[in-house]
């Protein structure tokens, strides 16, 4: 009996995530999606809080204390840059499937690239974000990386050749 | 149970393309992707490996039907795969196409109630094992209508 009622469960809540998917696809504020702007990101600050020569300056010059504790304070503010593009990167990826069908070739294969680039972009902001984890919990030893604000700066300038593009 | 295992394999190579279809055209993000994939796969069969035992370990004859719990929790992990699909879909910010979706809408619906239709068999007696058959073959059906439905589809679903 247990088994039966355990599986009944499980399958019931299955079942709901399923429904679930079919109305979000079909919801309103999933269409309205498109179109929104991108969260504007100052990528210099981001570099400056992600620089190596920055963090052996600092390294130098407090204690080993006080650096872990300015190190975290600016791997979490990284954190903070690096969601904003994760979250640009997403809209990118929005704005390309609405491109996608352009009657312009050119533009459509421009959608089309934005949308991949946009993607690998989600991941590598996904990886940025295990790395930062990572240098938080061990900041003595592990250290953010910049390289996530050139791929953003890539992807973003292909953006500026849809019509209608979100600002930046 | 020879099908069954067959028809559980040929579902892990299409929840794999089901993966893979927003980054079908990026050859560098389904390299990366595909070893993490295989590790969460491993993870997923391994939590339900233990879900299963746990949940049929007082079953008389446990011992001896170890291949025939192996597969339903292969079942339950295909389960976790398809969330899993969604949610990576809703993580890239890609809009499943229509193909795609209803393929993982359906093997979610025959991959969700497989387990439960066995345990229900398990616990019937004989008579109503035909009441059983028929609700899993109705299910089967309506996973395959609903592949038909989106494939065929529907010009005035809205943004779709």
């Amino acid at each position: 009996m247990i088994p039966l009622i355990t599986l009944a469960i499980f399958a019931a809540s299955f079942l709901g995530f399923l429904i679930f998917q079919v109305r979000s696809r079909y919801s309103r504020s999933s269409v309205s999606a498109v179109g929104a702007a991108l969260i504007p990101v100052d990528l210099d600050a981001f570099e400056n809080l992600t620089d190596p020569s920055e963090e052996e300056y600092l390294r130098k010059n407090l204690s080993a204390g006080e650096f872990r504790m300015v190190q975290r304070l600016r791997i979490r503010a990284a954190r903070m840059y690096v969601s904003a593009l994760s979250e640009n990167a997403s809209r990118l990826v929005a704005a390309g499937q609405s491109a996608r069908s352009d009657s312009d070739l050119n533009v459509a294969a421009s959608a089309q690239e934005i949308i991949q680039q946009a993607i690998r972009l989600k991941v590598w902001c996904l990886l940025a974000e295990y790395r930062l984890m990572a240098a938080l919990a061990f900041p003595n030893f592990l250290s953010p990386s910049n390289a996530i604000a050139r791929r953003y700066q890539a992807v973003a300038h292909l953006a500026t050749h849809l019509p209608g593009r979100a600002a930046a | 149970m020879l099908l069954r295992a067959g028809s559980v394999a040929l579902r892990f190579g299409i929840l794999r393309d089901i993966f893979e279809a927003p980054v079908l055209h990026n050859a560098p993000v389904r390299r990366t992707m595909t070893p993490v994939l295989h590790v969460i796969t491993a993870v997923l069969v391994l939590l339900a490996l233990l879900f299963i035992g746990t949940i049929y370990y007082s079953y008389r004859g446990y011992w001896a039907l170890q291949t025939y719990f192996t597969i339903e929790a292969l079942n339950t992990a295909q389960c976790g795969l398809v969330v899993l699909a969604f949610l990576w879909h809703r993580f890239l910010g890609i809009r499943m196409s229509r193909f795609v979706f209803g393929i993982a809408f359906g093997l979610g619906l025959i991959t969700g109630s497989e387990p439960l239709m066995h345990a229900l068999r398990d616990s019937l007696e004989a008579r109503f094992f035909h009441v059983v058959d028929f609700t899993q073959m109705g299910i089967y059906h309506i996973a395959v209508l609903v592949w038909l439905c989106y494939v065929l589809a529907w010009d005035n679903i809205p943004g779709d």
